[in-house]
């Protein structure tokens, strides 16, 4: 009789065994991923008032390195790996190297005396063995150490003019004794480190925290006295309406990852005059394109980036315009210029340009004769886009300009001054301007979009996009005047999209690059 | 002498589990030439192995590097298994598969540990992983040896002590 309950415990415990198997496997499957992230430790070290600081990715087995070594394989490097373990600055890698690949290692600025070619700070290496790193630091150096004290903590200075000490399982090494007591300040509590810093951790928690290096500038603090307190730079810079980012701490870091190598930078500032611009948008236009485009480039609200920026800098404009001698202001400029093609002024252009525009260019014969392109800008007027485009292409033609019809839209075609046929056509909400065969392709739409094609994909997989620009590599490097050429290298073989980024999120500008290498 | 001696045994079986899932998070050494400063304990080899395969690789190394992954992680789950039910079931099947496991386990570490660095000390996690499939064999061949020094008849490799009988209440 005690079968039955003996057998239903045995399920049961099998059951909670079989739950327990899966908890544990995705607690140390999601821990190991969380371990990617660079624990950035010397930052903790370095004192709140450096300028720069550079600091890169130690562990080789990181992610970073992994997809790193991969993609320079894919490049044609031969095992990088083990070239750079043979190469290892003459020194033997597992004994003299190996002890220094503690996860992070870093290079701090806390001052630049331009007048006198000086510079304070140091390097601060996060060690697997910090003692050994010591022993090797100073038989490299080949320099004479004595030993000092502050705040407790040893150091020794040498009489090459390096200071180093074993701090908290780091090698520091500084040019100069204050950055030394600085660090041991930093460690002992008794000042502010790096980490600690709102814009440092501001900018450290806006870009990945995985790469393979990190660079912080804060100019303000770098050149100090310097640049503030000069009013010639200060007032060319409050003039030019860069202060703000000139002055504003930035961070940039650049990685690898399966796709190819990233790089992306933010600044405390936002965009600024730029940031209706940076706002990030889908792209229509990707998806209207043909995928043989080599070249996209799309922005957003140029009409509104434009009105900001006259609103902030106009009387600058003007009094530039005004110095220059031809005109008396910027009025004037854009009244002359829009009368050249045909309207009132050129600001009767940009007006439309409210929504997305973009630019894509491509080459139909893969040489670079056959270059064609277009620009595209959603219309939400069409009355007058068609009267401000009509305008434009009736100043431009040699001869009256023709009718034509394409896949059902009307498009008016044009030949200009150079022999060239121009066209443009509006619909479904959107003006398609340029060559006339490219305007063609794109409103035929036989071809499949940017959108279809892998390069593009992997270029802009998981990205914010705000202003961006897409480079087809795969096209671009083979074009030559006769064709594509008989022998590219590996490395140009592999290349395959590239894509800059520009976009404004949570108050913070964001720049990004991405080159996606072919697998 | 003889409560003793059960006790030792009692504590090597319900140790062996949690010597086992410690072993898994110490390190079992360093990696081969440029990965000489990385440290492989069971968490960072499952990792490692999964960078690897996001990789453009060969035929048949992602299968492999799939293998390496749930044999590692299965190191931690039999640990897991074996500490739990040497507490509330110790004759359950698994209790016996956990630690035939964690055996084998523990041969094939240092296995690759004697190629890899020739017979230096291993590391912490590979020690401690050894210490635990010893203690889970000591007891059922101490058992068995017993049984045979007393001329009775061999017990199942995976038969536990029967379970001691809850002393009664004095009366009165």
């Amino acid at each position: 009789m005690p079968t039955l309950p003996r057998r239903a415990a045995g399920i049961g415990i099998t059951a909670v065994l079989a739950a327990v198997a899966a908890i544990v496997a995705v607690f140390i499957l999601t821990g190991s991923s969380k371990a990617c992230e660079v624990n950035l430790t010397t930052a903790k070290l370095v004192p709140a008032d450096a300028g720069f600081y550079l600091a890169l990715n130690t562990d080789l087995s990181s992610s970073q390195w992994v997809a790193a070594f991969d993609l320079a394989e894919r490049l044609g490097a031969d095992d990088p790996e083990n070239a750079l373990k043979d190469e290892a600055f003459g020194m033997d890698w597992e004994s003299e190297i190996a002890p220094f690949l503690g996860g992070n290692a870093a290079f701090f600025v806390r001052a630049v005396d331009v007048e006198a070619f000086n510079m304070e700070g140091g390097v601060i290496v996060r060690c697997k063995d910090a003692v050994k790193c010591s022993k090797v630091f100073v038989k490299q150096s080949g320099f004479e150490f004595e030993k000092e004290t502050h705040e407790g903590v040893e150091y020794a200075t040498s009489d090459g003019g390096l200071l180093m000490a074993v701090i908290d399982g780091h090698l520091v090494v500084t040019t100069d004794e204050g950055s030394m007591h600085s660090v041991i300040d930093v460690h002992k509590g008794k000042a502010k480190s790096l980490a600690s810093v709102d814009d440092f951790q501001k900018l450290r928690d806006e870009l990945t925290k995985n790469f393979l290096a990190f660079v912080y500038l804060n100019t303000a603090d770098l050149t100090g006295d310097f640049l503030l307190n000069d009013p010639v730079i200060r007032t060319a810079l409050d003039q030019s309406g860069t202060a703000d980012l000139v002055f504003k701490p930035m961070a940039m870091v650049m990685g690898a990852k399966a796709e190819g190598f990233e790089y992306a930078a933010a600044s405390a500032s936002d965009g600024g005059t730029a940031g209706p611009m940076l706002q990030p948008h889908t792209s229509k236009f990707a998806a209207v394109v043909p995928q043989n485009a080599s070249v996209f480039i799309s922005t957003n609200n140029l009409a509104k980036t434009w009105k900001d920026a006259l609103a902030n800098s106009r009387a600058d404009i003007d009094k530039a315009i005004r110095d220059e001698g031809t005109y008396r202001d910027l009025d004037e400029a854009l009244r002359d210029a829009g009368r050249q093609v045909g309207l009132k002024s050129v600001e009767e252009i940009i007006e439309l340009l409210e929504g997305e525009s973009a630019i894509a260019g491509w080459f139909p014969n893969g040489s670079e004769e056959s270059a064609t392109g277009l620009m595209l800008f959603e219309v939400k007027d069409e009355a007058k886009a068609r009267s401000v485009l009509d305008r434009v292409f009736t100043a431009s033609a040699v001869g009256r300009p023709a009718k034509q019809t394409v896949n059902g839209v009307e498009l008016t075609v044009i030949r200009d001054e150079d022999g060239e046929q121009l066209a443009y056509g509006i619909t479904n909400g959107y003006a398609a301007v340029g060559a006339l065969e490219a305007v063609t392709a794109t409103i035929d739409r036989k071809e499949n979009p940017l959108t279809d094609l892998g390069i593009y994909q992997r270029a802009t997989a998981g990205q914010t996009l705000g202003t961006f620009a897409f480079f087809n590599l795969v096209e671009l490097t083979r074009l030559t005047e006769g064709g594509v050429p008989p022998v590219l290298d590996e490395a140009t073989k592999a290349l395959e999209g590239l894509m800059l980024n520009a976009v404004e999120a949570n108050g913070v500008a964001r720049i990004s690059g991405l080159m996606t290498v072919a697998k | 002498m003889i409560a003793m001696k059960a006790a030792a045994r009692e504590g090597a079986r319900l140790a062996a589990g949690p010597l086992a899932l410690a072993a898994f998070f110490l390190p079992w050494g360093a990696g081969p030439g440029p990965l000489a400063a990385t440290d492989f304990s069971g968490p960072s080899l499952v990792a490692f192995a999964g960078r690897l395969q996001i990789l453009d690789l060969p035929p048949g190394w992602h299968a492999a590097l799939l293998t390496v992954r749930i044999a590692v992680l299965g190191v931690a789950i039999a640990a897991t298994w074996r500490t739990l039910l040497a507490l509330i079931a110790p004759r359950h099947r698994l209790y016996g598969v956990s630690g035939g496991y964690l055996a084998g386990a523990a041969v094939a570490l240092l296995a690759v540990r004697l190629a890899i660095s020739g017979p230096a000390t291993p590391p912490a996690g590979v020690l401690l992983l050894a210490a635990a499939a010893v203690l889970n064999a000591a007891g059922p061949i101490a058992h068995r040896l017993g049984c045979i020094a007393a001329g009775g008849r061999l017990p199942s490799w995976n038969a536990r002590p029967r379970a001691a009988r809850a002393p009664s209440l004095p009366s009165g």
